[in-house]
């Protein structure tokens, strides 16, 4: 996998949201070779594209696991529910796999809220510490007002 | 490193740790994954391959890569990895007991992408993947059932990197480099260090170390940022350099694989099924046994070398 820089991955969402994971179940498809995983988002904030009418999302990705067979796509990140996220979206999946996915998280001492780095665990080929424009890529939490902020920036808004 | 007799403990002591980390499943972090039986075929799909290579140019870095992890190659190891040869343009992935390496150029995703996919693209995978490998597991035993490693030549090149470095640009890679890091993880190994803050915790190392953040590089040990398992490299730097599994690598794959058959069973034939693969998920006696035939190769070897100076 590629790494993206925030900027390449605000560019490529056609939505970026803040939101809650609500549910995430998986199954097998209908020629049973592959497993899927749907995804189910509550949208607290909208930082790219339309708000959802409902306030909820649907995802669908591969991997998961059924029975006693896990299916596990190098790259892919998984959904806890109950778990807090910003999500860089396109058509429903998360743009550079598991590098769309920044999860949230409640900084108790500082009082903030913290988005975690982009989970790049399973990926490869990654250019070293930087993207392909020589970015900087993001290697450490950031406050998530930091972060909104960068985005807003790099919308333009 | 010279180590005089009488000082081989010490010397084993301060050896550097050959670390690694193991795949693990994504739902049991404490389960390792692998294979009950190490002779692995990779079905290779090369009927009609991506530019600039020949059919037979990748087929013969395939088995290059595979080699790299097998036995004889590797002689601690009982891994044999073979290539075979499918003339066919594509292959299905999938969970069906056959491993296979593709070349994707017409869209980037699973071939045929599944009629109930909705949205239709689940099944694609971004741009920015340059191969996406999906591996099987059972997630009681940790037994590796099946895996499949997809090439994404829609977006990228893939070339022999050695033969024509002259190609060497943000969209070209080599591509014997990256199967051999596509079929460490294959074999079940993970990379060596984590690249941000995962979303599972931190793994252990076969040392019982904390893995270490890949970036910087510059602030690792060589065995990690040199190791094939790194998950970071250059598209324009020199990929090739990375083609040899390190020491490092050669650990992960012997430990989890000790050697114990000079020829792979034919089917059912037994191939370390069975008592071996209860050892799998975890030999940290293994390192102690290295090092205490080591001491042994020591005391028999040393003697005899007296012997003849006299």
């Amino acid at each position: 996998m590629r790494a993206m820089d925030l900027a390449e991955l605000t560019g490529s969402a056609d939505r970026i949201i803040v939101g809650d994971v609500l549910a995430a179940d998986a199954a097998w498809d209908s020629t049973h070779r592959d497993i899927y995983t749907t995804v189910e988002i509550g949208v607290r904030e909208v930082w790219k594209g339309a708000a959802p009418a409902n306030g909820k999302i649907g995802l669908r990705h591969l991997g998961g696991t059924v029975g006693e067979i896990e299916m596990t796509v190098l790259g892919e990140v998984g959904f806890a529910v109950g778990e807090r996220a910003v999500l860089f979206l396109r058509h429903a999946q998360l743009v550079g796999m598991a590098q769309g996915k920044r999860r949230v998280r409640w900084d108790a001492s500082a009082k903030r809220w913290l988005a975690e780095a982009p989970d790049r665990r399973g990926n490869i080929l990654v250019p070293a510490g930087q993207g392909a424009a020589g970015v900087q890529m993001q290697v450490s939490d950031e406050s998530l007002d930091v972060l909104r902020e960068k985005v807003r920036v790099l919308l333009g808004k | 490193m010279a180590c005089a007799f009488g000082l081989s403990v010490l010397c084993l002591a301060a050896s550097p740790a050959r670390a690694y980390v193991r795949e693990v499943s994504k739902s049991n972090v404490t389960l390792t994954v692998f294979w009950s039986n190490p002779c692995i075929t990779m079905h290779f799909y090369d009927g009609a391959p991506p530019p600039v290579l020949t059919a037979d140019d990748f087929f013969a870095a395939a088995t290059r890569a595979a080699a790299l992890w097998s036995f004889p190659s590797l002689a601690c190891s009982d891994i044999r990895l073979s290539v075979v040869r499918e003339p066919m343009l594509a292959a299905d992935v999938g969970y069906d007991g056959k491993n296979v390496i593709v070349f994707r150029q017409d869209t980037w995703c699973r071939h045929p992408p599944p009629q109930d996919a909705d949205p239709p693209d689940a099944a694609c995978y971004p741009s920015s993947a340059l191969a996406v490998t999906t591996l099987f597991n059972n997630v009681n035993t940790g037994e590796l059932l099946d895996a499949d490693t997809e090439f994404n030549a829609v977006d990228y090149t893939w070339g022999d990197l050695v033969a024509q470095p002259t190609l060497a640009t943000n969209t070209t890679a080599d591509f014997q480099y990256a199967l051999t890091h596509e079929l460490g993880h294959v074999i079940g190994l993970d990379h060596p260090c984590y690249t941000a803050l995962p979303e599972v915790p931190l793994l252990k190392d076969n040392t019982g170390a904390t893995e270490l953040n890949c970036y910087p590089a510059t602030n690792l040990p060589p065995s990690v940022a040199n190791a094939i398992m790194y998950p970071s490299v250059s598209l324009t730097s020199d990929q090739t350099k990375q083609r040899a599994l390190t020491p490092d690598d050669s650990q992960g794959d012997c430990d989890i694989y000790p050697h114990a058959h000079d020829t792979c069973p034919v089917a059912n034939g037994g191939c370390s099924v069975g008592a071996k693969a209860q050892a799998r998920p975890g030999q940290p006696w293994r390192s102690l046994l290295v090092a205490l035939a080591g001491i042994l190769g020591a005391l028999l070897v040393v003697p005899r070398v007296r012997k003849r100076r006299t």
